[in-house]
């Protein structure tokens, strides 16, 4: 200020040396005090900068020059100085403050937006409550607790230290819960002057969504400490943000479950819908040629009874394979956890052939067995009813006679089983749809037998259940091939 | 041996009457028990040759039954079970069952199991009295006392892990043998890790066995569950 003013004085020697009017030196201070209450805070130093404006003014540059003496035509001059003098500053000063509060608004603003994209970035609550929490130990440099709430009780609590350096003045007990619980249940706050829990070790807020407490914040200060905090709107904006965030995302979640449960029983009443018509064929079957053979065995010729009991017997075997592929959707789909072993393909194999389908007989059925012991992580069962399926399903759409050719080797670190046919193959449009549920290819054959359309989609569930991949292709010359990988088992030997 | 006698444990009523008459047409003695109960008695009343016995009873849990008929008894036992889990299979066979059949099974599948348990029985008797030295199973011969193991007369080479394999499935022949069994035995771990040693040794064991032999087969693999030596002729 001081340098200011004995820079406006000089000026204005300069300008009545120039011999400029007075007026111009008037100006010049008034600059000077203009420029004094931009960089300068508080009025009294613009009291003092405008006094000192005119003393110097009445010192230097009016008649007598160098002495406070003036004659009445000055005072006015000087008295209209100073008011101009203070109410420049005073101006200034208002000005200054706006500037302040845009810089400030612009400040918490922009704070609020960066929660609001980090919260909006988070995949889930966890990181919600984690995005919120760490800005605010950014604002209020406080230690801070977050009990997250589940179906109304406070879990396990989040803990948000202001730095690694001190410990963390906050502890998670029974009776810090028991204050939680009651923040839950009141939507309200606790600790501090609140009048609730004034013993309590920080203060309790509730993170609100629109109807229920979302999660509880423990923030390590005392309610004057808040109240006094210049960040106070700040952090109860961001509170509130998450509240309202976490309760989006909770209700999105809720959401997706509900879509998804009418999925699942969608596809239960489908899966039991086309399970009950199916299960009506066989059972018809069986039912009938039993009461035949019962009531009218005499009747017939040897030749038509073997031909009936041949019947049940395939009825019989149709329900058994059926029965075997619900249990394994019913494992695949209680999210069970498969019993993953290492085992020998070759095994296997040779295990799921004693189960194929009785016509197998009049098939050619080959297998060619990897020249090295070639062992794969699998659940043997199911990936016993996988080639079981393949097999049946080679055997079901090829002429008798045909034949069958199971092939195992190792391809980098997976073991591939393929299984081909030399039949008629599979049309382009069933390639892509063949692994679908309730899948069925039309058969022109027209003998073709009713089928779920269960098998190859189960097929395709269990093997990517292991981390394999499954598909079908054309061979060459012709015939369907199926091939599915497993990851192998490298195998350390205990002699 | 003359008419062998098996004890049917059934809660079933139409299962029940199908392995009677499967077991009628192959001209065995049968006794049906209903429930756990009557099952501990006929045992000791029948004293059948072999107990085909359903795991899910009324009262009791078929593996109760096992583990008191094996308290004074060591006639074969056949679990019958519609249970599909492989671990209660494995259950009854440490608790001491000879064999299992899934339901639904084919009547086929029923008599080789009994043939198999029949010819066990009657391998026990002959063997009562004299502790031979010499096992002999078909063409596949082991010297007990010499440590030697020869099929068609041609000696075999085994490493020694491979021939105690050999001998604990020898002195147990006819029964499944489950993997924590084995392990047991012959590694003296439980652990799960070692299954995998055990599947690779048996498979060298087997190809071995029946390289000399082409078509026969000696070892049998239960999926999931174990191994077990087949008698043969």
């Amino acid at each position: 200020m001081l340098v200011l003013l004995s820079l406006a004085t000089i000026i204005g020697n300069v300008f009545i040396q120039l011999n400029f009017s007075t007026t111009n030196v008037i100006l010049v201070y008034m600059l000077a005090v203009l420029l004094t209450a931009i960089r300068t805070k508080g009025r009294i130093l613009c009291l003092i900068s405008s006094l000192l404006s005119v003393l110097l003014f009445n010192f230097f540059f009016t008649e007598p020059y160098y002495s406070l003496m003036a004659n009445p035509n000055h005072i006015a001059t000087f008295i209209m100085m100073f008011v101009a003098a203070i109410c420049i500053s005073i101006l200034t000063e208002g000005l200054k403050r706006q500037a302040k509060l845009t810089e400030e608004k612009a400040y918490k603003t922009e704070i609020l937006l960066q929660t609001n994209r980090k919260l909006q970035q988070s995949l889930n609550d966890r990181m919600m409550i984690n995005v919120a929490a760490r800005q605010l130990v950014k604002l209020l440099d406080r230690d801070i607790m977050v009990y997250p709430v589940y179906e109304g009780e406070p879990e396990e609590p989040m803990l948000f230290p202001k730095s690694a350096s001190v410990p963390f003045s906050l502890s998670d007990s029974q009776e810090e819960r028991e204050i939680a619980r009651w923040v839950i249940k009141n939507n309200r706050m606790a600790g501090g002057i609140s009048g609730f829990y004034p013993q309590a070790q920080g203060l309790y807020m509730a993170v609100r969504g629109s109807e229920k407490v979302m999660a509880v914040i423990c923030l390590g200060m005392t309610e004057e400490e808040l109240n006094y905090n210049n960040e106070k709107t700040l952090v109860l904006a961001i509170i509130d943000e998450c509240g309202i965030m976490l309760e989006n995302a909770s209700i999105a979640k809720e959401k997706v479950e509900a879509e998804e449960r009418a999925r699942s029983e969608q596809l239960k009443s489908n899966v039991l819908r086309s399970i009950s018509h199916d299960l009506r064929t066989p059972l018809t079957g069986i039912f009938g040629n039993a009461n035949l053979l019962n009531e009218r065995a005499d009747e017939l010729t040897p030749e038509q009874r073997k031909n009936i009991y041949e019947n049940i017997g395939d009825d019989a075997e149709w329900l058994i394979n059926l029965v075997e592929n619900l249990l394994s959707i019913t494992k695949m789909g209680s999210g069970s956890v498969l019993s993953i072993e290492s085992e020998l393909v070759s095994d296997v194999v040779e295990e799921a052939l004693k189960h194929i389908d009785r016509r197998s007989k009049k098939y050619l059925i080959e297998t060619q067995i990897a020249e090295e012991m070639l062992m794969a992580q699998m659940d043997a069962r199911l990936m016993v009813q996988v080639i079981i399926n393949i097999v049946n399903n080679a055997i079901k759409y090829t002429p008798e006679g045909s034949k069958i050719t199971i092939e195992e080797f190792k391809e980098k670190d997976f073991a591939v089983i393929r299984i081909s046919d030399n039949g008629s193959g599979i049309s382009e449009d069933a390639l892509d749809k063949i692994f679908d549920m309730f899948y069925i290819e039309c058969n022109s054959k027209g003998d073709s037998r009713r089928g779920l359309g269960l098998g190859l989609y189960l097929c395709k569930n269990i093997v990517e259940s292991h981390g394999g991949t499954i598909r079908a292709y054309n061979g060459n010359p012709k015939g369907a091939v199926f091939e599915f990988t497993l990851p192998i088992a490298e195998v350390t030997l205990h002699e | 041996m003359n008419k062998p006698k098996v004890l049917i444990v059934e809660d079933d009523n139409a299962v029940a009457r199908l392995i009677a008459t499967a077991l009628d047409t192959q001209n065995y003695g049968n006794h049906r028990a209903k429930n756990g109960a009557e099952a501990v008695m006929e045992s000791l009343s029948y004293q059948p040759d072999v107990i085909l016995l359903d795991l899910g009873l009324p009262d009791v849990d078929g593996v109760e039954i096992i583990k008191k008929v094996r308290t004074w008894s060591n006639v074969p036992i056949i679990i019958v079970s519609a249970r599909t889990d492989d671990a209660d299979k494995v259950e009854a066979l440490d608790a001491g069952a000879d064999d299992y059949l899934t339901k639904p099974f084919s009547v086929d599948e029923l008599l080789a199991r009994l043939r198999v348990a029949l010819r066990r029985v009657r391998a026990d008797r002959e063997r009562v009295g004299e502790e031979s030295s010499i096992y002999d199973n078909g063409s596949l011969k082991i010297d007990y006392a010499a440590c030697i193991v020869s099929v068609k007369g041609e000696e075999i080479h085994l490493t020694p892990t491979e021939y105690k394999l050999l001998v604990l499935l020898s002195h147990n022949t006819g029964k499944v043998l489950t993997h924590n069994f084995i392990l047991k035995e012959v590694w003296g771990s439980t652990q799960q890790s070692d299954v995998a040693s055990l599947r690779v040794i048996m498979t060298t064991l087997r190809k071995k066995l029946e390289a000399g032999e082409k078509g026969t087969e000696y070892i049998q693999t239960h999926i999931g569950i174990g191994y077990r030596l087949v008698k043969q002729g």
